[in-house]
């Protein structure tokens, strides 16, 4: 998503990442860190983890907007890449997140396969992000 | 051989002030504006937000049927559908700022509002997860507390079983998240 209106608003949500951001990569890291500690892990956890590694790149690009130094052509075509495949892929996660509490409320819902529900969503979202963001 | 524009990998820095995004072309006709915004912002946030809600009414349909069912699984459906919830929120208000701010004074609010829920994604996510680990914790305990009576009921060598014991107690052994 691009933001064309934030021109006059430049010097206050400049501020506000600076503020926002950094917490939110905190925010990741913690989640990141207390999913991976678990030793169990069933697929609601799985699409979780997929959700906060995704949301964490997304972190990453908006800290890259943060600071612009050097080549700026390069580095903003990878924090375009990061940006754009990152918030599909949350968009694809959160959807799964959704599809799964859908199919797990149904007394049938041991004969809904799991593991590879997750297998084929991580496979169309790593493809709608390639076909998207590659060119 | 003249490629469609969504495919013509034209990332630019908008207006040197905000972030790095997949944006149409300088001096695009409206056209392909028009289909830059339906390829990557209408298509994927409307599907997931089609998607999203649809599940959610299904789940809450059948949640009335099946509550007991729901409960014995230990899955706290509640508090999952809280991530993709946090996702559509943070989306709304640029849908408001972009299709429903005719007042430029609306769509800046709409917009700068939208502009801090993605930056702090990864901060509502934490916090949703630790909403959820608090939650577990609790039936934890629970789980504990069960164990120890169940433990203690079958050292007694009574012959009667409580049958609601024993199906209370398989829930909570069951409970994950």
């Amino acid at each position: 998503m691009v933001w064309y209106v934030f021109e006059s608003f430049g010097q206050i949500t400049h501020l506000l990442g600076c503020i926002i951001v950094p917490l939110s990569f905190l925010g990741c890291l913690w989640t990141c860190y207390f999913c991976l500690k678990r030793r169990i892990m069933n697929t609601f956890l799985k699409y979780i983890l997929g959700l906060t590694l995704a949301n964490l790149f997304y972190t990453v690009a908006n800290i890259m907007s943060l600071f612009r130094t050097g080549d700026l052509d390069s580095r903003c075509k990878i924090e375009g890449v990061i940006r754009e495949s990152s918030w599909i892929l949350s968009l694809i996660f959160a959807s799964c997140i959704a599809i799964l509490c859908y199919k797990s409320s149904a007394c049938d819902g041991s004969s809904f396969n799991h593991s590879r529900f997750f297998r084929a969503s991580l496979t169309v979202g790593f493809l709608v992000c390639s076909v998207l963001v590659s060119g | 051989m003249c490629r469609p524009v969504f495919f013509s990998n034209n990332f630019r820095f908008v207006s040197g002030t905000l972030s790095c995004a997949i944006s149409f072309k300088e001096g695009a006709t409206e056209a392909e504006q028009y289909l830059y915004e339906l390829v990557y912002v209408i298509i994927p946030n409307g599907i997931a937000l089609i998607i999203v809600i649809f599940s959610y009414i299904g789940t809450l349909c059948r949640k009335r049927k099946n509550a007991e069912w729901i409960e014995g699984t230990g899955v706290s459906i509640n508090r999952l559908f809280l991530y993709p919830a946090v996702m559509m929120v943070e989306f709304l208000p640029y849908i408001i700022g972009k299709y429903m701010g005719e007042d430029g004074q609306v769509m800046s609010i709409a917009l700068t509002i939208n502009f801090v829920l993605t930056r702090s994604i990864g901060f509502l996510n934490a916090i949703v997860y630790g909403s959820q680990m608090k939650a577990f914790s609790r039936k934890l305990e629970k789980l504990q507390e069960s164990m120890t009576n169940f433990s203690s009921f079958m050292s007694e060598d009574r012959g009667d079983f409580d049958e609601q014991e024993l199906v209370m107690h398989h829930k909570l052994t069951r409970t994950s998240f």
